[in-house]
């Protein structure tokens, strides 16, 4: 096994990363051909400290700060109905992103009617309840958002499709509406993601990048309650690579099938809120080039449910439990069963203060008492961070900053 | 249990008419090519959380005070969001590519001027504030 040790080698390329995205942290408004062009930006530090696993790619055994993502926005209303806009992303969580900055997103809006709109470009994903926010640390109360449906390391593999949507919010009855997003497009590549990272971690070495396509839909329904609403999303997913197995095994994978199924729900009442949200990943792969043909047939549960309390304008209260588990059938199996204890499941308890330092600064503190570490490949922990082995039980604090102009 | 009731009769009565000064605390008006003359409370929500841009078949633009009575009183009544929480929303429309902050003004002279000179714009003012050269709306 490949050991490797985390974090460490990153400490100055975030610094700079911080230093460049704070510099640049600022908003203005300018008009151009008469219509407004808008720049916002955001800006978030991490600190994690765990008790013996390392996770997300970071030394947080021994406490890591390699936690750094930051965007810039900038769009143009051109018209009333017709809108640009783009995003400079960038991170560097251990040993994801490691500062290389990335197109997030670049659309052209038309909202022909209220009920109809297309956008086309690179366009993030609405899947689930936060897919497309997952990055706005300070739209949400947690320092990490429930892991077993929002793995921070597997960002990259649903949060944008370069392609097209249609949109659109249809009325009926009184208060009632149903939105809808419906899209199909490529997944873009991410060698810096924790996909990639997860195939190394196997001994997979990729000859390129790893094509991918998806299509689905997402529909939200909001009744006639004020602060509810609940929805399912739906998405059809395939990856192709090839490279290396073992550096000298020539090897390809096809995905015969992916099919994602979310539900979900949210409930604001006054100052609480609860959140909650299923997600089911069936995917079965083929693997080509050994000397018999594999299937490799996986499926991944993951929900949660949260609640959080506001005590006062500074001060917000919460907590979450998130599940995951993972199942796997190999035929024929090549690669050692992952079992034991800890293995193919996570169960997260979390809690959390979040502090609203001011209307652009945010603070949060959160706990975690993680049992189990989840499958053979990401959902943070990796055993390239962790040579001496995983142990059933993760306690970690989470310290995360957040701005935004 | 009659008294019971009977208060509780009261304080609900108490509570309606207290929603309804807020509502009246503030006037819609919008641009003259506007051309309805009511919008529902709902539409209303709608159009400043830009999950609609239309009214009556015409294309609007929300426009925000900035702070004060009206914009409180306004937020209250018909967004359902503190000021703090509104302009959080609009962050994650911006950083989704789903959505523009609304302009914003600062007074009601300054939007009254604006909605008077604009095309396609709806927004509001105090109660008390003299609207001339734009189109009044109730809220049904």
């Amino acid at each position: 096994m490949k050991t490797h040790t985390p974090g460490k080698s990153g400490v100055a390329p975030a610094i700079l990363l911080t230093l460049v995205l704070g510099s640049v942290s600022a908003n203005g408004q300018f008009s151009f051909f008469d219509s407004a062009v808008q720049i916002h930006s955001f800006f978030d530090e991490g600190y994690i400290k765990s008790n013996e696993n390392n996770f997300l790619t970071m030394d947080t055994s021994a406490g890591s700060a390699i936690m750094a993502e930051g965007g810039v926005n900038v769009s143009w209303q051109a018209l009333p109905n017709l809108r640009f806009s783009a995003q400079a992303y960038d991170h560097y969580i251990g040993e994801m992103g490691k500062g290389q900055l990335t197109l997030d997103f670049a659309l052209v809006d038309y909202r022909v009617k209220d009920w109809f709109g297309i956008r086309g470009g690179k366009v993030k994903t609405a899947l689930g309840l936060w897919t497309d926010t997952q990055d706005q640390t300070f739209s949400y109360t947690w320092a990490l958002l429930p892991q077993s449906v929002y793995p921070v390391d597997l960002r990259s593999m649903s949060i944008a499709h370069q392609g097209g949507d249609i949109y659109g919010r249809i009325k009926f009855g009184r208060k009632n509406s149903i939105s809808y997003d419906a899209y199909a497009g490529t997944i873009p590549d991410d060698p810096r993601g924790g996909y990639t990272y997860g195939l190394e971690q196997q001994g997979v070495k990729l000859n390129g990048g790893i094509s991918g396509h998806t299509e689905g839909m997402d529909v939200r329904w909001n009744p006639a309650v004020d602060g509810l609403f609940f929805g399912t999303s739906f998405a059809n997913n395939g990856r192709s690579f090839d490279g290396y197995l073992k550096e000298v095994i020539p090897v390809s994978y096809d995905t015969a099938m992916e099919h994602v199924l979310a539900f979900y729900g949210e409930y604001t009442h006054r100052r609480w809120r609860f959140d909650s949200e299923y997600r089911r990943t069936a995917r079965d792969g083929d693997i080509a080039g050994l000397a018999v043909p594999v299937t490799n047939d996986t499926v991944e549960h993951g929900w949660f449910v949260t609640g959080s309390y506001r005590i006062s304008k500074r001060l917000e209260v919460g907590s979450y439990y998130s599940g995951y588990d993972f199942s796997g059938v190999q035929k024929p199996q090549i690669t050692a069963p992952w079992t034991g204890p800890g293995a193919n499941y996570i169960h997260d308890p979390a809690l959390t203060a979040h502090f609203t330092l001011t209307r652009f600064w945010d603070l949060k503190l959160e706990g975690h008492f993680m049992n189990g570490f989840g499958g053979p490949s990401a959902h943070g922990f990796y055993l390239f961070d962790n040579p001496a082995g995983l142990k059933p039980q993760t306690d970690m604090i989470v310290i995360r900053t957040a701005f935004f102009f | 249990m009659k008294t019971i009731l009977q208060k509780t009769v009261m304080v609900s009565l108490l509570a309606a008419a207290a929603g309804c000064v807020r509502a009246a605390d503030v006037q819609i008006i919008a641009s003259k090519d506007v051309n309805v003359a009511e919008i529902s409370a709902d539409d209303l929500k709608q159009i400043f959380l830009q999950t609609e841009n239309s009214v009556g078949g015409a294309k609007v633009r929300p426009v925000l005070q900035k702070g004060g009575a009206a914009h409180e009183a306004f937020l209250k009544a018909y967004v359902g969001k503190s000021d703090d929480e509104l302009q959080q929303y609009y962050k994650t429309l911006v950083f989704s590519g789903k959505g523009i902050e609304p302009k914003t003004l600062a007074g009601d002279a300054a939007v009254i001027n604006f909605v008077a000179l604009s095309k396609g714009v709806i927004a509001y003012v105090s109660d008390s504030a003299i609207v001339m050269g734009v189109n009044k709306i109730q809220v049904k």
